[in-house]
């Protein structure tokens, strides 16, 4: 990872050209790709989400070679123009991002820079671009005539040619997601399912995104403030996940958005555990690793910084489920995991940095809004706070619980369809029976004698949940 | 048109998998309802009497074809792939006519895809539910149970019975009908196990249907239907092997309820005036009905989603209450200088923060008066080969449904005189929405009233610019567009009819006028004609987004009140028919509780 020096120096060289480059009537200008999940999730293929995660990538980085760029990256970005060259460049750029992405749409927006008053026009920026999001440009579309003529793959674009994809398999496809693909492919990341990420036939969607940047950015009142902390953001990002990725065994995976705080990935489920936690303790080591940005940041502001941390939702599937659909329902899941991260949440306990959400979908499955967080029952423990004293601890539940034999673990479903009594009666029978239920309470420190603490402490439904995260339960 | 009663009695147990969660620790279980009572799919039910159909047409020397393939059994997949039925004589065979086949259209002269609907079983009368049957794997050379293959599944209990409730659409295959439910003795899956043993009892229902007929006044009404049985709204965008549901009854689907209804009992529906009148492109405007919730029952006000400019607590969500960010967002319009935008901070500071908490607000989806959001319930249903007796290639998907006992609401309008009477019969008559009709999704009640009467556009108009003037007053700037500004919010999606930038179709209402602000996102919206099979999809423009317009200077929109009202009234852009369209100007929801004026 960057150290704080390398970042202010890149970012002092950056401002110094810029400045430059706008002269005496200098223009902030920002833009923003807008609906960037669905673009990169549109087709499923981990080659084609690879390669619309390129295509952005590559925008980016000319922008950032372009001498006006003080920050570019994960689809956003801020330039210093002259006046001249902000309108030309707010009227262009969309027209570049759409040539570049095949269809994709960018929103731009401009205000003038004043130095003395930088929070000022800061903030009027971001006011101006939220504005602009919803004003962009309507986006291309080639609809399909009919059923016959609809891209194999997205189902949203007309069909134009028609591809070869193995053996004497074709498809026919429209231009986006052709470029794509062709985009994608190469040598390490040529594959054509994310059922070839699978275990078991299921697959974990990851959708992670950092807590409370949106108050810190808020309170930046200076452009180098403001491009430090968005390098330092993604930095931070780029690193634990990289770091997440090594603690998981580097599972086979597919990774279609890591720009700034925002991060995407398919995984095998037996990876997740280490997954999400290395992920939030390495945000969280990071940030504080970075402090004040040698010196950029203000007291209150690296307060803010080094307090960052990381929302995080998990989606257990079939292999064959739409990776779109399943990144929708993770990305529920991490706002889910997010509200857990409030001073005023977790019980007094303290500020939580990190959370995480997660859901296994199996049929059947009731939600509300796409959201199964809410059809769970009373007394379920999610969000989990993704620190070691309620993290660990809960991992170690769920391992243990893998011990206790599929057919007991059964046993369990049993408190939908008896009455409490009946169902305690039946419980209780079992546990003193078992040799491995009494070895799980015992390796959760709960006397398997005692009648009262065994039904208070039996594996809840986020214990049970999680077992078939892991992989074991059945 | 019949109902009938079809009582399943289970000799033993059954077990029909896939379309329930399997809890931890069992290994198989039959399919659930939403109470996580046992339940005979419908398909399943169907399944079985279509296939003890086929056999006995066959045994009888009659065409059947093969689970609706249009092919005979026995004839190569890749001859017959995707063929429509036209077995007997150029017709659907006796098995297709009664349970429906692969056909996208209407065949020639057909009204219904499926002469049957028939719903899920459900558990009657039968007080135990459940049983868990331990299995054992047995390996053959050593004659003894294999290491760790003990499996337990779960069924329905022993002899339990279920109640299937349906409709004969067609008559005349009746006979074919009570012969399939005499002769099928099995369904589902275990038969070597000693399940799937079923008798069958078929009561006809003989009673009349008494069904109040609406009396329809005005030319527009009020329509409230709350879903009987789960339902699919086909999304636009089909994805590979899942079936998403939209969360709103579209004017297609409705209007194409109401047409199938009133075909099945119409002489001749393709040359009928009254049919025509009501059901042509440009008769009555069947707009889409949003979901309500329980506290929703008991408000006025507009149904549909919620504007684009809505936002709320970024984590209590909606619990904390909505604000409106249009205003703010038009301030910020108005900025053109950096010292400007310190007094809009300060004067927003309550509208960009959580009311109740002071938390961050983010944009929010959903819909006026569904706070609880959609209830939807996921199933996985395969297709199966019958020679191979395993799942169709490509034919395993998931299908999301919407559950029983939500309440759509929505409004009918453009209704002429000389189509109430026909619109209030159909009103009368057995409606379902949605698709799988035939497996009995999508059946409502409904019910009628006069549409809302709100306070009228002026009130509204003089409540916006009220509203707008404190806000620009607060942030210390010009008020000069005050009056010249006109808020247009879409109720429904809006197909506009070129294909450049919408605003030109909206500015030709407002000669002079400029786009001051929009705020919308662009979707793919389509609908089936069932007639001919085909599929029509457009980008729309999403419900709920809003327009500024600026009038010209030294004008106000109270010199173009009659323009504001009749877009209100019949809507803009294509597709009106089918509920496409629907606009409000001046919308409420713009203006801060307490200064809204009269209701």
């Amino acid at each position: 990872m960057k150290d704080a020096r390398t970042i202010r120096l890149e970012i002092e060289e950056r401002l110094r050209r810029a400045r430059e480059a706008a002269g005496n009537s200098p223009w902030l200008v920002g833009y923003d790709v807008n609906a960037i999940q669905e673009y990169v999730t549109a087709n499923s293929r981990p080659v084609a989400m690879y390669g619309a995660s390129q295509l952005i990538k590559s925008f980016d980085a000319e922008q950032l070679r372009a001498p006006g760029t003080i920050f570019a990256g994960g689809g956003r970005g801020l330039l210093m123009l002259n006046h001249a060259d902000a309108k030309e460049c707010v009227e262009t750029l969309p027209g570049k991002y759409a040539e570049r992405t095949v269809g994709g749409v960018l929103a731009t927006a401009k205000v003038p820079w004043d130095e003395s008053k930088s929070g000022a026009s800061l903030r009027w920026l971001r006011l101006a671009l939220e504005n602009a999001k919803d004003a962009a440009s309507r986006p291309t579309d080639v609809a399909p005539r009919g059923k016959r003529d609809q891209c194999e793959r997205c189902r949203v674009f007309r069909a134009v040619e028609r591809r070869h994809v193995a053996d004497e398999e074709t498809e026919f496809i429209c231009a986006r997601c052709a470029a794509t693909t062709a985009t994608g492919r190469d040598e390490h990341n040529n594959r054509q399912s994310l059922v070839e990420l699978s275990e078991d036939g299921k697959i974990a969607a990851i959708s992670a995104d950092g807590n409370n940047l949106g108050e810190l950015f808020d309170s930046l009142d200076t452009l180098a403030a403001t491009a430090a902390v968005s390098e330092a953001v993604r930095e931070v990002f780029r690193h634990a996940h990289a770091a997440a990725l090594a603690r998981s065994g580097d599972k086979r995976h597919v990774a279609p958005i890591t720009g700034g705080d925002d991060i995407r990935v398919f995984i095998a489920p037996s990876a997740v555990a280490d997954y999400v936690y290395t992920l939030a303790r390495e945000v969280e080591r990071g940030a504080e690793t970075l402090g004040d940005l040698d010196g950029i940041l203000r007291a209150d502001q690296r307060r803010r910084f080094a307090s960052l941390g990381v929302g995080v939702g998990v989606v257990v599937a079939g292999d064959r489920t739409s990776a779109s659909w399943l990144m929708e329902r993770a990305h529920k899941l991490e706002r889910s995991a997010k509200s857990l991260c409030r001073p005023e949440k977790n019980g007094g306990r303290g500020r939580v940095r990190s959370a995480l959400d997660f859901a296994v979908l199996t049929t059947d499955e009731a939600f509300s809004e796409g959201n199964a967080a809410a059809a769970r029952e009373a007394g379920d423990p999610r969000p989990l706070a993704l620190d070691e004293a309620t993290w660990l601890p809960f991992l170690a539940r769920v391992r243990a619980l893998r011990e206790v034999p599929s057919a007991q673990r059964a046993v369990l479903a049993e408190s939908r369809n008896l009455g409490a009594e009946e169902f305690a009666n039946l419980f209780l029978y079992q546990v003193a029976r078992s040799r491995k239920w009494q070895a799980w309470y015992e390796s959760i420190g709960v006397r398997w004698s005692n009648r009262d603490e065994v039904l208070k402490n039996r594996p809840d439904g986020a214990t049970v949940e999680f077992l078939r995260v892991l992989g074991g339960a059945r | 048109m019949t109902r009938f009663k079809l009582l399943l009695k289970c000799r033993g147990s059954v077990l029909v998998g896939g379309h329930g969660a399997v809890p931890t620790g069992l290994h198989g279980s039959h399919a659930t309802d939403g109470d996580g009572r046992p339940v005979l799919p419908a398909t399943a039910i169907r399944g079985a009497l279509r296939e003890t159909l086929e056999a006995l047409l066959r045994g009888a020397d009659l065409h059947a074809c093969d689970a609706g393939t249009g092919r005979e059994p026995g004839v190569s997949h890749e001859d017959a792939a995707g063929r429509a039925c036209a077995l007997d004589e150029g017709r659907p065979c006796v098995a297709c006519r009664l349970f429906g086949g692969g056909r996208e259209g209407l065949a020639e002269r057909a009204r219904m895809f499926s002469g049957l609907v028939l719903g899920d079983g459900r558990l009657h009368d039968t007080a135990a539910r459940w049983m868990l049957r331990p299995g054992v794997s047995i390996a053959r050379r050593e004659r003894s149970a294999r290491d760790r293959l003990l499996f337990i599944r779960r069924t329905p209990a022993t002899g339990a019975r279920f109640l299937a409730e349906g409709r004969l659409l067609d008559p005349s295959l009746r006979r074919e009908f009570e012969a399939a439910v005499r002769a099928t003795t099995h369904l589902g899956a275990g038969r070597s196990r000693g399940l799937a043993r079923v008798d069958m009892e078929l009561e006809w229902d003989t009673s009349p249907e008494t069904v109040e007929t609406p009396a329809l006044t005005g030319d527009s009404i009020r329509v409230r239907v709350t879903l009987q049985t789960p339902a699919i709204f086909g999304s636009v965008l089909a994805r590979e092997n899942l079936r998403d549901t939209r969360h709103e009854v579209p004017g297609s689907a409705l209007r194409g309820a109401v047409g199938f209804a009133l075909a099945r009992v119409t002489e001749d529906p393709q040359h009928d005036p009254d049919f025509k009148a009501l059901l042509d492109e440009g008769g009555a405007r069947f707009g889409f009905l949003y979901p309500i919730d329980a506290k929703g029952k008991t408000r006025e006000g507009v149904p549909s989603p919620l504007p684009i400019t809505a936002a709320a607590c970024k984590f209590e969500g909606r619990t904390h209450g909505i604000v409106d960010t249009l205003l703010d967002r038009i301030v910020t319009a108005h900025l053109t200088k950096t010292d400007e935008v310190l007094a809009i901070t300060d004067a927003s500071a309550r509208t960009r923060r959580c009311p109740k908490c002071d938390g961050p607000l983010r944009g929010i989806a959903g819909y006026r008066r569904c706070e609880e959001g959609v209830a939807v319930r996921a199933a996985t249903r395969a297709s199966i080969e019958r020679e191979a007796q395993s799942v169709r290639e490509g034919a395993l998907f998931t299908e999301v449904r919407v559950e029983p006992g939500t309440t759509f609401e929505g409004t009918i309008r453009g209704i002429s005189e000389k189509n109430r009477d026909v619109l209030a019969k159909a009103l009368t008559l057995p409606l379902s929405v949605g698709r799988s009709l035939g497996a009995g999704r999508g059946q409502v009640s409904v019910e009628v009233s006069e549409p809302p009467r709100g306070a009228s556009l002026v009130q509204r108009g003089e409540a916006f610019d009220q509203s707008l003037r404190a806000h620009l007053e607060r942030a210390r700037m010009s008020t000069a567009r005050v009056g010249r500004l006109v808020a247009i919010s879409l109720l429904s999606p809006w197909v506009p009819m070129g294909g450049g930038d919408e605003w030109e179709d909206l500015a030709a209402w407002f000669p002079g006028g400029t786009c001051f602000l929009r705020a919308r996102r662009f979707i793919r919206e389509g609908a089936w004609d069932q007639l001919v099979g085909t599929m029509r999809a457009w980008q729309a423009v999403a419900a709920g987004a809003v327009y500024v317009i600026e009038l010209p200077e030294g004008t106000s929109w109270r010199e173009h009140i009659a323009t504001l009202e009749q877009i209100e009234r019949e809507g803009i852009g294509a597709q009106r028919h089918q509920g496409y369209g629907e606009v409000c100007v001046f919308d409420r929801a713009f203006v801060p509780t307490g200064t809204r004026g009269a209701p």
